[in-house]
């Protein structure tokens, strides 16, 4: 099966800043791939260029199997895109948005659209510049739901708003996900963890990863070994334990690789007396964290 | 069709504040307008307070819907800017050529069909067939497009208000490129109005047009804002380039081949000595050139012939051999036999041709107090007045075929307003008796009249960016002789001369021991 985006060695530069480095990226048909990252890290940039608003510098980008550049008019029919920072007609009323845009879809939902401006609350005789940054971004989400786009790409979608609309967000982008793949980028890893498929970590214009949401926690343990004797630290501690940490008889590290009877094999070995090894499972945001420290330590 | 449609309709919506005022001001231009047709005296006193009101708007009210316009524009383009990476309509289904057929429909629908409109309505007012001008029309639409593609273009490439300041800045910096440029003795002739174009203005047109085209259809095809900036930037110095490399000499010298000696004319140009002219007006040079008079007076104007000399070029010699020489400058002079000895002799008459050239610096002050040798060329049109010439009363409006309709007004002087389709005008000659005093004394009726001629100078009257359907001109009453008499009464026939081209010819002619600090410009 093919995928929905798969990108080849894609770089994006502005003048000396490399925004976006030699990224290989494939995001399955009817995945939820959250793209997380701090800020700066390019996911903005890559989404772009995905949607063929900027042009990459080097590489290749597929999205719904078509070269990323050449991305325009009809097949815009297929992908639903809601971005923090898009300027939409905030001239227009909530009603004459949803009507403008209705021609331009064949595949536009009626029904589907009441529902939504129902279930979301938009007020129909409202201009779009006289609504709140929740309710702007509700009726944008509605207005790329509506035509049941196979992909939908969300960029920031949650940024700044407060809880409540949130969940309403990730409710009505939940109801759609059995028929699209969804890409979402967020540096807010919670809001993300609970409905995402898989997961890409961008740091400095690179992935650092991009893999299953189930592979990724599974693999990740925080490891607390507790010796006999006060720990010494190992000159060959396997690469995959990560910040490592010894204070009196605890030993204290992040396990990459974690499979639980290759973890304990590992650590007997390494420190012979061990009186006992608890491993716990991480958030998102805790696995993030750690590889966000080892990247700034590698720099 | 259909998108372009709907993308029309919503931009109507979103615009129609803009395309009302802009109707309103076109409306407004066409009721203002007719007050440029004649005198604004006799306008004024016609329509009372009204007439004051129109009189303004129809000098203002062209410059004005041209800068409305072009505000309208880049707002139509900006609504979906191709510039930029936060636009709406980027990811959505447009079609791009759907876009852009959409925002010239709106264009055309709201500004050039109702300029259109009121362009025939100002033809029909001013007494002329709409129906015959629909292909100057067009054209006068083509030398708007001129105006408007470059502010398109700088539309497509900016993503909003900042960048379209700095775009505005670096035209800023073209302008005053150009302006400097003309300061310093270069003609940028692009721009040239009321010459004949040439194969360089017709480059300079094209340019003018195809650049901005080439812009705006790569920007919407492609979105390629960087790309597109260079291309338009690389346009603007191309055209300034063709504006600084195309000669300044424009006279093909073969189709004006020299007067042979035996060609039956004798037309001869000649200087008079500088202390006989009345030669005390300053003329300011630059920093490069110091600006020359000459003197010249012409003879041997044939009765029934004139002569329109079109273009000089000049020769210095300094006694040490060097030479500087101008290329080839119109000039605008008409040259005849005077009507009242005409009709009485043979004789061959004299008359008063005065031409400036910028000289160099260096070399006029090298030669400012030496005698040096002038060399002149004169291009000229000579012309057969053999038709009978058609006589009009002063009074009312009479129409001359092939120009148009014209009304004769003395206020506080005699002045003839013209105005004209968008046709090629003919060359026109307009001899009117004039009298001592208005009504003329009876034996002054009787008497020898004292004609007055004078040549129409097709400068156009007013400036609308070219809006309007009809032209207006006032034909200049040269009087050789005012002090004999001035006043063009009812009684006074105006005569017109519709002269046929004979022949084009130059005629070459020497001058020996001039000094030039004599011609120079002085206060």
């Amino acid at each position: 099966m093919s995928s929905a985006i798969r990108t080849e060695n894609l770089s994006k530069s502005f003048l000396s800043v490399r925004a976006v480095r030699q990224v290989n990226l494939e995001i399955p048909h009817g995945a939820i791939y959250a793209l997380v990252g701090p800020n700066g890290a390019g996911k903005t940039t890559m989404i772009k260029v995905l949607m063929n608003i900027l042009h990459p510098t080097r590489g290749t980008a597929e999205v719904l199997g078509i070269d990323s550049s050449k991305l325009r008019g009809d097949w815009f029919a297929q992908i639903g895109y809601v971005s923090e920072n898009q300027q939409q007609p905030e001239w227009m009323r909530v009603d004459q948005f949803f009507d403008y845009l209705r021609p331009f879809y064949p595949n536009w939902d009626r029904q589907l659209e009441s529902s939504m401006i129902r279930q979301m609350q938009l007020p129909l005789d409202r201009k779009l510049r006289h609504l709140s940054r929740g309710m702007k971004m509700k009726a944008a989400l509605a207005s790329s739901l509506a035509y049941r786009p196979k992909l939908i790409v969300l960029d920031e979608p949650f940024s700044g708003l407060d809880p409540l609309v949130r969940d309403e967000l990730v409710e009505s982008l939940l109801e759609r996900a059995s028929e699209a793949t969804i890409l979402i980028s967020s540096h807010d890893l919670a809001e993300i963890e609970s409905f995402s498929s898989h997961v890409g970590y961008m740091e400095e214009g690179q992935l650092k990863l991009s893999e299953e949401m189930s592979s990724l926690t599974n693999r990740f343990r925080d490891a607390q070994v507790t010796l006999n004797a006060p720990a010494v630290a190992l000159p060959n501690l396997p690469a995959s334990w990560l910040q490592p940490a010894a204070s009196g008889t605890t030993f204290q590290f992040i396990d990459s690789q974690f499979d639980q009877e290759r973890t304990r094999t590992a650590i007997d070995s390494a420190f012979g007396n061990v009186r006992d090894v608890t491993f716990t499972p991480m958030t998102l945001r805790a696995i993030f964290l750690a590889m966000a420290k080892i990247g700034r330590r590698t720099d | 069709m259909s998108q372009t449609i709907h993308i029309f309709k919503k931009d109507v919506r979103r615009f129609s504040w803009e395309i009302v005022l802009s109707l309103l001001l076109l409306a407004l231009y066409g009721w203002c307008q007719p007050a440029s047709w004649e005198s604004p005296e006799v306008f004024l006193m016609k329509h009372g307070q009204s007439g004051n009101f129109r009189y303004m708007g129809s000098m203002l009210l062209g410059p004005l819907l041209v800068l409305w316009w072009m505000v309208m524009l880049v707002r139509i383009v900006q609504e979906e800017a191709p510039a930029g990476d936060r636009q709406f309509w980027v990811t959505r289904p447009y079609r791009w050529p759907n876009l852009l057929a959409a925002k010239a429909l709106l264009f055309m629908l709201m500004v050039n069909l109702p300029l259109l409109l009121i362009q025939l309505c100002l033809l029909a007012a001013a007494g002329f067939s709409p129906l015959h001008s629909l292909g100057r029309l067009l054209m006068l639409h083509l030398t708007l497009a001129t105006w408007l593609l470059p502010v398109g273009a700088l539309a497509v490439i900016a993503g909003g208000r900042t960048q379209l300041s700095r775009a505005a800045i670096v035209v800023l910096v073209f302008l005053i490129i150009w302006v400097f440029a003309g300061s310093t003795g270069f003609d940028v002739v692009i721009f040239q109005a009321g010459s004949k174009p040439t194969a360089w203005d017709w480059a300079g047109r094209l340019l003018l047009i195809s650049i901005p085209l080439v812009v705006i259809l790569r920007q919407y095809a492609l979105r390629k804002t960087a790309q597109a900036r260079w291309i338009l930037l690389g346009g603007a110095l191309v055209i300034t380039a063709v504006s600084f490399a195309q000669p300044r000499s424009t006279l093909n010298e073969a189709e004006y081949p020299p007067l042979a000696p035996g060609s039956g004319h004798d037309f001869q140009v000649k200087m008079q000595k500088p202390s006989e002219s009345s030669h005390n007006d300053f003329i300011p040079g630059t920093s490069r050139a110091v600006r020359v008079s000459l003197p010249l007076f012409s003879e041997g104007v044939a009765s029934g012939d004139v002569v329109q000399v079109v273009a000089f070029k000049v020769t210095l010699e300094a006694p040490d051999g060097t030479r500087w020489s101008s290329d080839w400058q119109s000039e605008y002079s008409v040259v005849q036999a005077e009507p009242a000895q005409a009709q009485n002799s043979s004789a061959k008459t004299d008359h008063k041709i005065r031409t400036t050239l910028a000289v160099d610096k260096s070399f006029f002050d090298r030669n400012r107090n030496s005698a040096v040798n002038i060399h002149l060329v004169t291009a000229a049109v000579l012309f057969r007045d053999h038709e009978s010439p058609v006589i009009v009363q002063a009074n009312g409006e009479f129409a001359i075929q092939g120009i148009g309709k014209c009304v004769l007004t003395q206020e506080s002087f005699f002045r003839i307003w013209c105005r004209s389709a968008l046709a090629p005008l003919p060359m026109l000659g307009i001899t009117s008796r004039s009298f001592k005093k208005c009504p003329p004394e009876k034996d002054e009726l009787a008497g020898p009249p004292i004609l007055n001629t004078g040549w129409v100078v097709y400068g156009y009257w007013g400036s609308d960016f070219g809006l309007s359907s009809v032209r207006t001109f006032t034909p200049i009453m040269e009087r050789d002789k005012p002090q004999q008499a001035s006043a063009v009464c009812k009684e006074s026939a105006i005569t017109l001369h519709r002269p046929e081209a004979l022949r084009q010819f130059r005629v070459e002619s020497d001058f020996k021991d001039v000094k030039l600090s004599d011609l120079a410009g002085q206060r």
